[in-house]
This record gives structure tokens, C-alpha cells and sequence, in this order.
């Protein structure tokens, strides 16, 4: 079974080419990925991460392998994210939070301004640089904002397109997995 | 030259580039800008700085536009205000321009932002460019903030400020209040746009302020006709807008400040005809623009008096005490200036003469109340309004304190002044409000409910099916009964998804639930589930659900819709408090549940999955977890509905999958998806409570009628104490069900009389097709609580009569849950 991701109306909306992307339906692209590509690259973007693997860690933080990631929200609350299933036993420490979250993707150069519309969270790079986790409020909802490649935004699923129409109404601009995928490789290269 | 073209009330106005609103009105010869609230008294340019009331206009339908600091635009559509209002019982109203547009929901770009800097400068004059670029060179990030749309001061020093990488201006941006924590509210106009205005919350390390001093106007008869204006407003029309304001002027106090001003007048061909000091002027002369100045002695024509008022600080934005990370410089810290208060003429007690310009409070009114023995100043405020609009004090406050002062004997000092409140210049309800963005919570099935013709209800932020409509016909009654036979007779199905889901795990996981909830948990055999409610330390219940043992050290917890996140806290402060090792999630927005229930419900689900659903191996509350429909699930055979049923919970990514695969397999028997008012009467029927419907916040469970859930065979629980004492104490109050004579169902919460006397309310009051009557529950005293003791409701100044029924009505004995 194909998973659908707390987004999926708004790509159906946004007439996206839905493919399936390691278990998930996804918009492929909305109009054409190179013309997201350029307006993410000149403006902002926002993208569905949701199919990201999601553990929340509870207590002194393990060591995940790449391409796993270690976000540290408290001194005994952490978050690891992979784009790949993450192998892991399932502990009183150890909780899958894949479908509790979804995940977007804000990215370009005028992201930032995009996110101080509607947080408080202060994300200049001094006090937000790259691999840098902050649980806030943004759009009057509880979020998750890990500073990577651009922002990643964890929602509750339940608020997910609430808070996908907020950041369209705030100029953010959608864009589809193959822009994501070149924006990822484009971004890690340079 | 461009030209710029506007309208002023129907007619053609046209502006230079620069000009202001006001200013090109001046220009085109308009004196009169608005006439006052109370009295309908004229007003023209007063102080063309942003600080009085008295060239507030209308402009594209958003009232109290100040268009002095507002730059004229091609296209505006401008309204002088309060052409309208009542003059009086003797005088008929006066109408001279068409009426105001009514408010309405004009096009608007509403928006917050939220910035932070090191430090923040608030005002673009010469001090604070110099403060602005001081600490640009320690290299920290500043913001500057001008409330005009151009920097001031120095030319050289603008320039470097503009170009400076650690500096962002902030142009049109009137700063509104400084707030615990070095946060500044202050609000940016976009004049490309209609109504665009940001909302700046700006966090600074170190405020400077450095906004200067207003100039405030003198009291003296007839001191608010057109043509008598602040020196500030003359200088701005001489200097940057180049228009000559009068012919003949007369200039009021200050004598340095007049004499420079006489000079500067002169130049440009305007005969002064006399400088006064404040003491000597009686009143201005005139109707409706000045004619003149009239001393004891001698009249002056004039069409243009000028006074050259006390200058105040402009920090109206700030209250209290200020941190030290607060510094005040130049004029706004008093440089340069110590005429902050004057002996007012005799006739400032004069009808005539207008302290407070927004509520045309007098000197006389001023008079009458110190007369009257309120002569404390924020006395005065309360019983006139002086100082309580538009302006916020700035042009009355110097003139009260000083007439006060006069008639009192006491000092400046001692009079004092009233505590400033931002925000100080007003604020537009619209920025305040911002972006509407209101949080809207959906379930993974919402589109398909849509699409099954669901009537929305709201809880909280979430989105559920009151009922389904597929025909659109609107006839509430006949759908829900409808449903309501599906789940009765054959299968219905409910989405479930909103109801709080909790993960409790860890060695002491057990040992928690024994502790915050009535029932013993450590005890619950793996694969079954149970029914508890919570109750706090006064043994009220706060919440119920149904608890899950999932292996020795994880429980699954449901809570009801609106108090996950209550239930959530209250585990993890007993969890702390009591030094418990376990880990408490919240998985609500992770997990698609629904509720699958009637009679033929276990044929559909067979259909779905190869779990043994038969009651022998699948016994009422029990779980089972299997692949339903090809996906991983967890199956509760609960009922709340009072049907053989199961509550299967699957991953939120396949929730719209399953919901699909249900109906499908439950077409054959004509399963019905029922929403949350058809819930409402299964469960009333058989009397299951639900938690703030029909408990409100003192409910104990025993007035409830649920003695059982209190269980005292474990060492001690939240509420046990309270419990154990009203165990033994009579009840003040009983929740029963009842039966109502008619068909007629009264509104929920309608009150319960006993001989014509209220004794209690109803809190669930519905239609049931099971009795064919009307039921409900209702708390009534313990008296009433009997079978067949006759009770009324009234509903509608109608009464309703009723008798208490003791038993479930529906199914008493509970067998068909078991099925």
C-alpha cells in the first residue's frame, strides 16, 4: 500500500504528477521541475518532505549511521531524521514519529523572510546556523524547525495543510521531489 | 513636473511630488480638514508631525488617516470626517459632504513580521542617524525606525546610513510601544498598496530613543479655529513643502523661537503683525478660520497665529520604568529645551477654549471638575475624557497640567502627570489582527467525508461530520436517523481520528496509570482494554478513555477529543513528581482510527482481514493487532455506541485507504458512515457520558452514577482521598436519565424545574427511535433522583414535562455490545 503524505489534497489540488517515491505518493512536479527549480533558486520554495523517517529519542542520544541525522531539541530529547528507512528497535526510548509528522521543505533565498512572517523564532544564522533544531510556534501551531538545506518544518499531520496554504499565502512557491532532488544534490555539492 | 491627482470629497485635488496629503490639500486652499467629535467645531493643520487629531481623514474607506505624514498618491479617494455629527438640541445637523462609507471589508495586505537586532534606534533625525551609525561601527546589526517617509538631519549623514551593510531603515514605520523584553511593536505602511501594513515585533538587544520633542499648543479662547497652528506645521509648510500659509500672522510665545520664526515668515513675504507673549492673548477671532488675536487692549488681524508651544518629549510609547538597556538622547531626553509647562491667560477657562482637541474637553470643563473636588489629574481624565483619543494626550496634557496647577495652587510636579499606555500612536485593528490565519486540524479521511456530503461541525480547531448529507436535502433529522438505523440494524462506521491517543511506556508505565487514573492498570493483562476516567485531586472528573496494556511496560491511552494535550501534561507532571521512569507520546496526529459498529459489523470487517473476529477469540474488550485491508492495524472491540464494534487504529498515511476499503466491504449491507450528532444519540441511549457535556467541572463519579470506576483495592491514586470522603457523605446532586412527554426536544442545557422551582439542568436531550420518545440526562437533586419522579424541563418559556428513568435505554443489560 502507497503511503499518503497529511499534504496529499494539496498536491491533488495543485494538479501535481503524483509518482511514488520509496513508498509514497508525491507530486513528481506541479508545472515543470526546472521552472520550480529556478523559482525556489530565486525566490522561495516549499516542497514534502513527509516521507522522511522520523524516531524520537528519549534520554542519552544514540548514534545513527548516514545518512541519519541527530537533531537535539533538549538535553534528553532528540529527533533523528534519514530520507531512507532507519533501522532501529522500537524501545520505551524509541518511538517511530514518521506519520505524526509531516515534514516541508522551505528553501531559497528569500526563505527566511518567508518564515518571519510567522514565527517568533529568531533564525538569523548567528542564532540558527546549519544542523541547529528549534521546537516553536509558527502560524499559532506547534512546529519543529530543523535548519537543513534550507528549513525543515515538522507539523503534527493534522495541521499539515494548514500550514502548507499559510506559507503559499506568504509567497512561498511549491515545487515537486525532482526539483527537491536536484535543489538536495546542488546543495550538497556546493 | 508629474503631477499627482486625488479626490477630497468628490473633488479633483492636485499634489506636487513630496506632498503630503495635507499638504496638497493646503496648497489647493482647503483650511477646514474635519470638524470636532463632540461639537462639530472646525479644525484645520495644527502640527503636520503625525501628533494631533486634527487632520485625521478618510482614505479609501479606513477612517483617522493622519494625512499629514501620509504621502499623496495618484487615485486616492479622501473624506474629510464627522461632517455628521449632532450640533446640539437647538441647531439642525449639519450636512456638508456626502456621509462616510460604511466600514467594510476593503482590500487589505494585513502582516506580521518578526525581526531581531542588537540594537534599535526609534527616530531618523540627526541624533538618531548618529546613534545608528555609532553602533553600526561596533559592527552589531541595527535596525531604524522613521515614522515619516524620509530620514531627516543631516544629508551626509543620511547617505552614510543608507549605505551602511548593518544598518535597515525602516521608512513610514511609527514605533507603538516598547514591551517587556526589549520588544518594540511598531507598524510599517506600504503606500504602493491598499491598507498594507506590517506588524514589526522587533526584540532588541538596546533600544535608543531618539524621537524627539512635539510641540503642544497653548490654551486660550478659541485656540482650535483653522488658522492657528503650531510652529512645527508652519516651518513644514515654508521649508519642505514650499507653500506660504497666510499673509498677515501673529506669533504666541516662546520669544526666541518667534523671533527666528518672524525672520523665516518674512523671507518669505508674510507680514507679522505682532509676537505676544502667551499671558497677554484673550482669544482668537473668528468663525470659521481666524481673523485675528484679541489682547485685553488691542484686536490684530491676522489669518494666520502661530504659537510657538512648549516642547514635550515624544516617548508616549514607553511606560513605566525603563531598563537600562533603554536609552533616551537629544530632544527626547529633554536636550535643548526646559519650557515644559506655562501660566495659561484668564480666558483659558473659557468654553472656548479647547484643551483636549479629540473630545472637545474645555478649559472651562477642566475648571468645572476641579471645582467639583476631583482635581487630581487622572481624575480629571476619567470624568472628562481629556486625553483619552486619538492623540493620546499630546496636545492637551501640557495645557491641563498647567491650568490645573494655576487653579490649584500646587506645582507642576505635584499635579503630575496621567500613566502613558502604548499603544501611543493608535494602531489599526486590521495590522493587530494581521494575516488571518486560523489553525484548522483535518483527519487523513476529511476530503472523503466532503465527499460523502459530511455537515461540518467544529471541535476546537478540528474539523468533524456533524452528519452526511449526500442528497444535500437538509433535513438534519432524516439523515441522522437514518444512520442511526445503519448502525443499530446493520453497520456504521465513524471516523474516530480526533480522539487523543497517548503512548505510555517504561518500567514504571504501569505504576503511572495506577496512580493518575481510578482503575488499577499494573494488573491489566496484556491484549485488553479498559474503561477509566481521571479524576484530579478534588476527585472531579477531568477526563475518560480507554487504556490498552500493549506488552509488560507500553499502554495505549485514548483520551477524549479537546483533552490530549491536558492529559498529556498531567501524565508527565505526576510522571516527574513522582520520579517515574516511563516516556509519554502523543501519536493522536500519527494514527487514523475509526469506530465500526452494528449488529453485521463483524462480516464487513471479516472481509478485510484474517483475524479470528469471533467473540470467543475476540471477546469484548480485547485487542488484537492484524493486517486489515493490507495494512498494518490495531483492532479494539469498545462500544461506546452499545453494538458489537471495533475501533481500528491504522498509520495516518494509510487512514484514507482503509476508510475506502470499509465502505466497500460494507456496501452489501448498506453500512453507513454516521457522524457525531447520530454518536451523540447511540450513546445517549445507553447513557454513556461524555466528559464536559454532561460532567461540567465539579462533577464527582458518584453524582455521575459511575461509583464503579472508584476502585480501593490499590494503595492510593489521584483523588482517592476525595473520593473516600464523598463516598460516605450524601450527594447534593445526581445525573438521570429521563423520558419527556411530546415529540419536542428541548435545547441542551435547559433548566430542570420541580414545583415551579429550578432544581438542576438537562444535559443531553434527544430524539431516540429505540423508545420513540424523547430522552435525555439532566442533574436534578437527589429527591428527584427515583424512577418515574416527575420532573420539567423549561425550553422557550414552554414547559416540558418529564419523569426520571432509572434504567439504560437501550439494550440494559449490555448483550448486545457482546455479540
Amino acid at each position: 500500500m502507497e503511503r499518503q503524505s497529511g499534504l496529499h489534497r494539496c498536491h491533488l489540488e495543485a494538479h501535481a504528477e503524483l509518482k511514488t517515491f520509496s513508498g509514497w505518493q508525491l507530486p513528481a512536479w506541479y508545472t515543470n521541475p526546472s521552472s520550480e527549480l529556478e523559482q525556489v533558486r530565486s525566490s522561495a520554495g516549499i516542497s514534502d518532505a513527509s516521507y522522511l523517517s522520523k524516531l524520537d529519542l528519549r534520554g542519552p542520544a544514540a548514534e545513527f549511521p548516514p545518512p541519519a541525522r541527530l537533531w537535539k531539541l533538549t538535553p534528553t530529547h532528540a529527533l533523528v531524521t534519514s530520507p531512507l528507512p532507519i533501522p532501529f528497535v522500537e524501545s520505551s526510548s524509541v518511538t517511530d514519529v514518521t506519520s505524526i509528522y509531516s515534514a516541508i521543505l522551505l528553501a531559497g533565498p528569500k526563505s527566511r523572510e518567508v518564515l518571519r512572517k510567522l514565527t517568533t523564532l529568531n533564525v538569523s544564522d548567528g542564532a540558527m546556523p546549519e544542523g541547529a533544531a528549534r521546537q516553536t510556534r509558527l502560524a499559532h501551531v506547534n512546529a519543529t524547525i530543523l535548519r537543513s538545506e534550507g528549513w525543515v518544518i515538522l507539523n503534527t499531520r493534522d495541521v499539515a495543510e494548514y500550514v502548507w496554504q499559510t506559507l503559499l499565502h506568504v509567497g512561498a512557491h511549491p515545487f515537486g521531489m525532482v526539483a527537491q532532488q536536484h535543489w538536495m544534490g546542488s546543495h550538497e555539492s556546493a | 513636473m508629474e503631477e499627482i491627482l486625488f479626490e477630497w470629497n468628490g473633488n479633483t485635488v492636485t499634489a506636487k511630488p513630496g506632498d503630503t496629503v495635507a499638504s496638497a490639500l493646503y496648497r489647493s486652499g482647503v483650511r477646514t480638514f474635519t470638524w470636532s467629535y463632540q461639537y462639530g467645531r472646525p479644525r484645520g493643520l495644527l502640527c503636520l508631525t503625525g501628533s494631533c487629531p486634527n487632520c485625521m481623514v478618510n482614505i479609501d474607506g479606513v477612517p483617522n488617516v493622519r494625512s499629514c505624514i501620509t504621502p499623496a498618491r495618484n487615485g486616492l479617494s479622501v473624506l474629510a470626517q464627522n461632517q455628521n455629527v449632532y450640533r446640539g438640541f437647538d441647531s439642525p445637523a449639519v450636512k456638508r459632504f456626502p456621509a462616510a462609507p460604511p466600514l467594510s471589508e476593503s482590500p487589505h495586505h494585513y502582516q506580521h513580521a518578526y525581526l531581531q537586532f542588537d540594537v534599535v534606534v526609534v527616530g531618523g533625525g540627526l541624533r538618531g542617524l548618529e546613534a545608528a551609525l555609532a553602533s553600526a561601527e561596533r559592527g552589531v546589526q541595527v535596525a531604524l525606525l522613521e515614522k515619516q517617509p524620509a530620514l531627516g538631519g543631516d544629508s551626509v549623514l543620511v547617505e552614510e546610513v543608507q549605505s551602511h551593510p548593518m544598518v535597515t531603515t525602516f521608512l513610514n514605520c511609527s514605533c507603538f510601544g516598547l514591551y517587556e523584553g526589549n520588544l518594540l511593536g511598531a507598524v510599517q505602511i506600504d503606500y504602493d498598496r491598499p491598507n498594507a501594513e506590517t506588524l514589526l515585533h522587533l526584540r532588541a538587544g538596546s533600544v535608543v530613543v531618539a524621537t524627539g520633542a512635539y510641540e503642544t499648543q497653548f490654551l486660550f479662547a478659541n485656540n482650535d479655529l483653522p488658522g492657528v497652528m503650531l510652529s512645527t506645521a508652519v516651518l513644514r509648510l515654508l521649508h519642505q513643502h514650499a507653500i506660504v500659509p497666510g499673509k498677515r500672522a501673529v506669533l504666541i510665545g516662546d520669544t526666541a523661537r518667534c523671533s527666528q520664526l518672524q525672520a523665516d515668515l518674512e523671507a518669505a513675504g508674510v507680514e507679522v503683525a505682532a509676537s505676544l507673549p502667551i499671558g497677554s492673548v484673550v482669544s482668537a477671532v473668528g468663525d470659521d478660520h481666524v481673523r485675528g488675536v484679541a489682547t485685553e487692549t488691542v484686536t490684530y488681524d491676522a489669518d494666520l497665529v502661530v504659537m510657538c508651544g512648549p516642547l514635550v518629549p515624544d516617548l508616549g510609547f514607553l511606560a513605566g520604568t525603563l531598563p537600562q538597556s533603554v536609552s533616551l538622547v537629544g530632544a527626547a531626553a529633554g536636550e535643548g529645551f526646559t519650557n515644559q509647562a506655562y501660566i495659561p491667560p484668564p480666558s483659558s477657562q473659557s468654553k472656548n477654549a479647547i484643551a483636549c482637541l479629540c473630545m472637545d474637553v474645555s478649559g472651562h470643563d477642566v475648571a468645572e471638575t476641579i471645582a467639583g473636588g476631583m482635581g487630581h489629574i487622572e481624575l480629571i481624565k476619567r470624568l472628562t475624557k481629556l486625553g483619552k483619543s486619538a492623540c493620546q494626550g499630546r496636545m492637551c496634557q501640557t495645557a491641563a497640567v498647567s491650568l490645573c496647577s494655576q487653579i490649584s495652587g500646587q506645582t507642576i510636579a505635584q499635579v503630575g502627570t496621567t500613566v502613558a499606555r502604548p499603544p501611543a500612536p493608535p494602531v489599526t485593528l486590521g495590522v493587530l489582527a494581521g494575516m488571518r490565519h486560523h489553525p484548522v486540524r483535518r483527519t487523513p479521511m476529511h476530503y472523503q467525508h466532503d465527499q460523502l456530503g459530511a455537515v461540518w461541525m467544529d471541535m476546537g480547531d478540528w474539523k468533524r461530520p456533524r452528519y452526511y448529507d449526500p442528497a444535500g436535502a437538509g433535513n438534519q433529522e432524516q439523515c441522522v436517523e437514518q444512520e442511526y438505523r445503519a448502525v443499530r440494524e446493520r453497520a456504521g462506521i465513524i471516523d474516530v481520528s480526533t480522539l487523543g491517543k497517548i503512548e505510555v511506556k517504561g518500567s514504571d508505565a504501569g505504576r503511572l496509570l495506577d496512580l493518575v487514573f481510578t482503575h488499577k492498570f499494573s494488573t491489566l493483562p496484556i491484549g485488553r482494554v479498559r474503561y477509566s476516567v481521571l479524576c484530579d485531586e478534588m476527585g472531579t472528573i477531568v477526563d475518560d478513555g480507554t487504556i490498552s496494556r500493549m506488552d509488560e511496560q507500553r499502554y495505549f491511552l485514548t483520551t477524549t477529543t479537546g483533552n490530549v494535550d491536558f492529559v498529556q501534561q498531567w501524565l508527565e507532571w505526576w510522571a516527574a513528581a513522582a520520579g517515574m521512569k516511563v516516556n509519554i507520546i502523543n501519536l493522536t496526529a500519527g494514527l487514523a482510527s475509526m469506530n465500526l459498529a452494528g449488529p453485521l459489523a463483524r462480516g464487513v470487517l471479516a472481509q478485510l482481514t484474517g483475524c479470528d473476529l469471533s467473540s470467543p477469540a475476540f471477546p469484548y474488550m480485547d485487542w488484537r493487532q492484524a493486517t486489515v485491508a493490507g495494512v498494518p492495524a490495531t483492532m479494539m472491540r469498545i462500544g461506546f455506541v452499545g453494538e458489537t464494534g471495533w475501533e481500528i487504529v491504522v498509520a495516518a498515511d494509510y487512514g484514507s485507504h482503509l476508510w475506502e476499503q470499509v465502505l466497500q466491504a460494507g456496501a452489501s449491507v448498506n453500512l453507513l458512515p454516521f457522524g457525531v450528532e447520530t454518536q451523540r444519540v447511540l450513546r445517549l441511549e445507553k447513557k454513556h457520558i461524555i466528559v464536559g457535556v454532561d460532567t461540567d467541572a465539579l462533577s464527582n463519579p458518584y453524582e455521575a452514577g459511575m461509583a464503579w470506576v472508584a476502585k480501593f483495592d490499590k494503595p492510593d491514586f489521584i483523588g482517592r482521598a476525595a473520593l473516600a470522603r464523598m463516598k460516605q457523605s450524601p450527594l447534593e446532586r445526581m445525573l438521570v436519565g429521563f423520558e419527556l412527554n411530546g415529540a419536542i426536544a428541548p435545547s441542551d442545557g435547559s433548566p430542570v424545574l420541580v414545583e415551579g422551582k429550578p432544581v438542576g439542568w438537562a444535559t443531553s436531550v434527544r430524539f431516540s427511535w429505540e423508545k420513540e420518545k424523547v430522552i435525555g440526562m439532566a442533574w436534578v437533586t437527589p429527591a428527584e433522583a427515583k424512577h418515574g419522579a416527575p420532573i420539567t424541563l423549561r425550553w422557550d418559556d414552554v414547559n416540558y414535562s418529564a419523569q426520571v428513568v432509572e434504567e439504560v435505554f437501550y439494550d440494559p443489560a449490555g448483550q448486545r455490545l457482546k455479540m
